[in-house]
């Protein structure tokens, strides 16, 4: 499905102390089996102390605005120490969507600044032609730079292109599990100021292996971990005790790892219109058996064979080009680094051996989905923007644009695997 | 009674005649005020007496074969006297010319004296269309009852319009004659109902096989498997959508736009954690057979014991079609289905303990290498050549579609396990690729009913490995059975167990007449050779077999 990208936002030029790589996998099996919000927080993060986050209130409806003030100040030290993070006092905004939105410009305007939470009652779904104004440019100036976004609504369903959504009667510990998991989620979208350098030859990208259910259960899990915090994944997988983020899509799929020493810290996956592939199907099956929510997933089947179909109404007559003409083709999707890891260039590897491995698996078409604001990156690979598609991906909630791999670029890569 | 504007559908306007009366002298009265009650309906009634006026100058003979040609429905009176007459016969031999079994429903017997059928015409009398005889309804002079024989022709002419007459009393009639019901008896208590549905349930799960086109999906939406009004409906895209993802069949639909948005939401539902326990929606499909067809989706969950989807099934209610055509292949189908399953029950209790079938399965199964590993076997049937393959120690994978087969082969403790594999699946068009590569397939006596040789030939040589075998025997254009049929009839007399088994070996003599007059001798052997050399296989063995009933051949594929 969509592809989430950060490593080449990071510009980490200052190697402190490489990642704990002794700990991987030991770490992530004993985190899983910790509460979600503890899981949420990557490997190594017990070195990390300097970051801070600032908050930002505009809530028009004054007695919301003040049990938010109140239980903030109750939960603060609460967050801080899951999140591991500083806070600074809260922003107050003028609560008009034009003045909140000029206020935003400003602060982002200026260099890197700290990473801020919207929290406002302003934001509404995006489909709303006016209450929707907010959300739609947020999303379309600022969703590259750190800054999350929890709405206060009556229904607390997720809402498309929104970071996390509370109801007005809020309790205390569901605001803190929303900033705790959005502060994660902003952490992504800052450089990491401890991840170092990693000796490329100590990466290495491969295939999954489909005789090894560990490896298959950390990537699922390494999916949750940062889908979570991305808040793309809803609420019932995201509070599902085992941590598994997987799919019906996962049983017809290419999967790739990055591993750094023998422990996962990226992934990648193509989806692929081919035939259902029985090993997959046992192996995600058995990873799935004790998790009812992941057993479900697995069993959500998407009616347009690519996930890219589904999200599309516009790309109906490529799927049935595709399918007249008997072609194979694939999406490529969760493409996922380890925070510790990102500035390394690891995603780009991902992304180019994932290509590689569905040019050989004799895919002809390569399509992805992607935030607007990764199109560039895609372009690096040879992707190119299908016009006039955009849409709402259901898996993860957000507006995304559609890109395809240009037949060039296909012969291209086609030559140099010959 | 209300006039029937348009009778008959379809090719009305190319008939001159809706219905023709067929009698003898002795019921002359009794056909004319039939006649003249069919007029006043608005049928167009050929009768001798009107009509014959109208073509002087022709002989009797070219009248007779014109007009029953020209005529949709041909009443026949029957009576004694109608077939101790030459010309109702005469008349009755033409349209049996033209459709010996009358499968077009062209005749309509209405019994007007109860009276002895000749052998020939006994196979008319269990027709659904037949009027039936109802005693307490005949008049006193042994004749019956005008009205009520009237109302039934009616229905019979046009079954698509009411029935005004005395309906209920006729269908009660016949439920009474079928042994549907029976009002005299009493109501069955609860346990023997519950005990009659339980012994139903083991066969019950046919059911599906033999009604509304139906197609089954697994949940990652891959067609795994259909029925036979689904296969004939959609037989032309069948390879391209075997066990892919239901896509490729919505790719073929004449809707697809709307099918593929419709399935988008439907996806959306289920994302959102609303998995729709039933799913409804209009499907529109151009066959080349039967025209367009318009269907009505209905796909149904269906869960295991823990509420598990574990698969789909979307039966196509049939809106519109050619349906002279579909009714006419899918009775045709059915029946043959049917029968093969019956006849499985026969031909296993006699042939199996009959010795010479053993050689002939040995002869066959004799040109498999001893030292294969995997073995494919076509039309597996009852499972006499699969034990033969599984006592060699050969791994089977058994391609066979009749349900009734499956289930005496399973009865014969041939269940799947390591060492064998069932295919559920029409020899017909199954792709065996996706098994991976054989050593060897046999068929014995298949391939005379295949439809598509040659096809299936390609399908059997891409299965399997250079140098693979395929073993087969098949009835082919010089066969005869007569002394197959005279040895086996032999082999039961000297046994003592013919009276055991003469309603099997009946059957079985019957079947076989009937495969022998219509498909059997289809393909000569010439035929046979020519297509196996055309899918790269050279013969190394082919010789007469079995009382000469068969050619057993040996290919192997270069």
């Amino acid at each position: 499905m969509e592809t989430v990208d950060y490593c080449e936002q990071a510009s980490s030029a200052e190697p402190v102390h490489g990642p704990v790589a002794s700990e991987g996998a030991a770490a992530a099996a004993a985190l899983a089996r910790q509460p979600v919000i503890e899981a949420a927080r990557p490997a190594g993060a017990h070195a990390r102390e300097n970051v801070t986050v600032a908050i930002a209130l505009a809530v028009s409806h004054a007695a919301s605005r003040e049990r938010v003030h109140k239980l903030l100040l109750e939960s603060e030290s609460e967050i801080k120490s899951k999140a591991a993070v500083g806070m600074t006092p809260a922003f107050e905004l003028p609560t008009d969507q034009a003045k909140v939105l000029e206020w935003l410009q400003g602060y982002f305007v200026e260099g890197s600044p700290t990473p801020l939470i919207l929290i406002s009652d302003l934001l509404k779904p995006p489909k709303l032609a006016i209450d929707g104004f907010l959300t739609r440019e947020c999303q379309a100036r600022f969703a590259n730079h750190a800054l999350g976004t929890v709405a206060i609504l009556q229904s607390r369903e997720r809402v498309m292109d929104i970071d996390r959504t509370i109801r007005p009667d809020v309790s205390r510990d569901e605001l803190t599990r929303a900033m705790v998991l959005l502060i994660g989620r902003l952490e992504y979208l800052t450089p990491p100021k401890f991840g170092g350098q990693v000796d490329p030859d100590d990466v290495v990208i491969r295939p999954l292996r489909s005789n090894n259910l560990t490896e298959f259960r950390e990537y699922f899990k390494l999916r949750h971990r940062v889908y979570s915090k991305m808040g793309y994944i809803d609420a019932i997988t995201e509070s599902s005790s085992s941590g598994l983020e997987m799919n019906e899509a996962d049983v017809r799929s290419i999967h790739l790892g990055a591993f750094y020493r023998e422990s996962l810290i990226g992934s990648a996956r193509v989806v692929t219109n081919d035939v259902v592939d029985d090993t997959l199907i046992e192996l995600c099956e058995t990873i799935a058996s004790k998790d009812p929510v992941a057993r479900q997933r697995l069993r959500e089947a998407y009616q347009c064979i690519l996930p890219i179909f589904q999200s599309h109404g516009e790309m109906t007559s490529t799927m049935f080009e595709i399918t007249d003409a008997g072609q194979k083709c694939g999406e490529l999707s969760r493409v996922i680094v380890d925070r510790d890891y990102r500035g390394n260039g690891i995603s780009r590897r991902l992304i180019a051996e994932a290509i590689e491995r569905a040019l050989r698996r004799e895919l002809q078409r390569v399509f992805l989905e992607c935030l607007k604001v990764h199109e560039k990156l895609y372009e690096n690979h040879g992707f190119k923007r299908i016009s006039g598609v955009e849409g709402n991906v259901i898996d993860v909630e957000h507006t995304m644009i559609a890109m395809e791999l240009q037949p060039d670029e296909i012969a291209k890569i086609k030559a140099r695997l010959d | 009674m209300a006039a029937p504007a348009a009778v008959v559908a379809g090719n009305a306007s190319a008939c001159t005649y809706d219905v023709f009366i067929s009698y003898n002298s002795a019921q002359k009265q009794w056909a004319l005020a039939l006649a003249s009650r069919l007029k006043k309906d608005n049928f167009r009634v050929f009768i001798d007496e009107w009509e014959m006026p109208k073509f002087l100058g022709q002989t009797w003979m070219e009248v007779l074969q014109d007009c029953i040609e020209q005529t949709r429905k041909v009443v026949l009176v029957w009576s004694p006297e109608f077939f101790a007459n030459e010309w109702p016969k005469l008349e009755l031999a033409i349209l049996q010319v033209e459709d010996p079994n009358n499968r077009k429903r062209k005749m309509i017997p209405l019994i007007h004296t109860q009276c002895k059928l000749p052998p020939a015409l006994t196979i008319l009398q269990n027709l659904a269309f037949t009027v039936m005889n109802d005693p307490s309804r005949t008049a006193e002079n042994g004749t019956v009852d005008f009205e009520f024989r009237y109302g039934q022709l009616l229905y019979n002419l046009d079954n698509s319009r009411p029935y005004q007459g005395d309906f209920e009393e006729f269908k009660l009639l016949r439920e009474k004659q079928s042994g549907i019901i029976d009002a005299d008896r009493e109501q069955l208590s609860f346990e023997d109902q519950d005990r009659r549905l339980r012994e139903l349930r083991s066969v019950l799960y046919q059911a599906p096989r033999y009604t509304t086109p139906t197609y089954f999906l697994d949940p990652h939406l891959a067609v795994v498997h259909w029925n036979v009004a689904f296969e004939l409906i959609f037989k032309r895209i069948l390879p391209k959508i075997r066990r892919c993802h239901v896509n490729a069949f919505i790719a073929e639909l004449g809707n697809r736009k709307e099918v593929v948005e419709h399935g988008r939401k439907f996806t959306e539902k289920v994302k959102a954690g609303r998995l729709p326990l039933v799913d409804l929606e209009p499907l529109v499909y151009e066959s080349a057979d039967y025209g367009r067809v318009e269907l009505t989706k209905i796909a149904t969950q269906l869960t295991d014991g823990d509420a598990t989807l574990k698969a789909w099934s979307v039966s196509l209610l049939v809106r519109k079609i050619d349906w002279e055509s579909f009714l006419r292949d899918l009775d045709e189908r059915l029946q043959e289905d049917c029968l093969w399953g019956v006849y499985a029950t026969s031909y296993d209790a006699v042939l199996t303990r009959f010795e010479p079938y053993q050689r002939l399965i040995e002869q066959v199964v004799n040109g498999v290498p001893p030292d294969a590993g995997r073995v494919l076997e076509l039309g597996a049937g009852t499972g006499n050549v699969t034990k033969e393959l599984l006592s060699r120690r050969y791994t089977v994978t058994a391609v066979e579609n009749n349900p009734s087969m499956l289930e005496k082969m399973a009865s014969k403790g041939l269940r799947v396990n390591s060492k064998l594999t069932v295919l559920f699946d029409s020899v017909e068009n199954c792709s065996f690729e996706d098994q991976g590569e054989f050593d060897a397939a046999v068929a014995v006596n298949v391939a005379y009913a295949l439809d598509d040789p040659l096809g299936c030939f390609r399908r059997v040589s891409n299965a399997l490995r250079p140098g693979g075998m395929f073993a087969l025997s098949t009835t082919h254009s010089g066969t005869k059975l007569d002394a197959l049929l005279t040895a086996i009839e032999d082999d039961l007399i000297a046994s003592g167990k013919m009276e055991q088994y003469r309603e099997h070996y009946e059957r079985l003599v019957k079947v076989n007449r009937t495969i022998e007059r219509t498909i059997a001798k289809r393909y000569s052997i010439h035929e046979y050779a020519d297509w196996l050399k055309a899918m790269g296989f050279e013969i190394v063995l082919s010789q007469p077999a079995y009382f000469d009933a068969v050619q057993v051949i040996h290919a192997r594929k270069l």
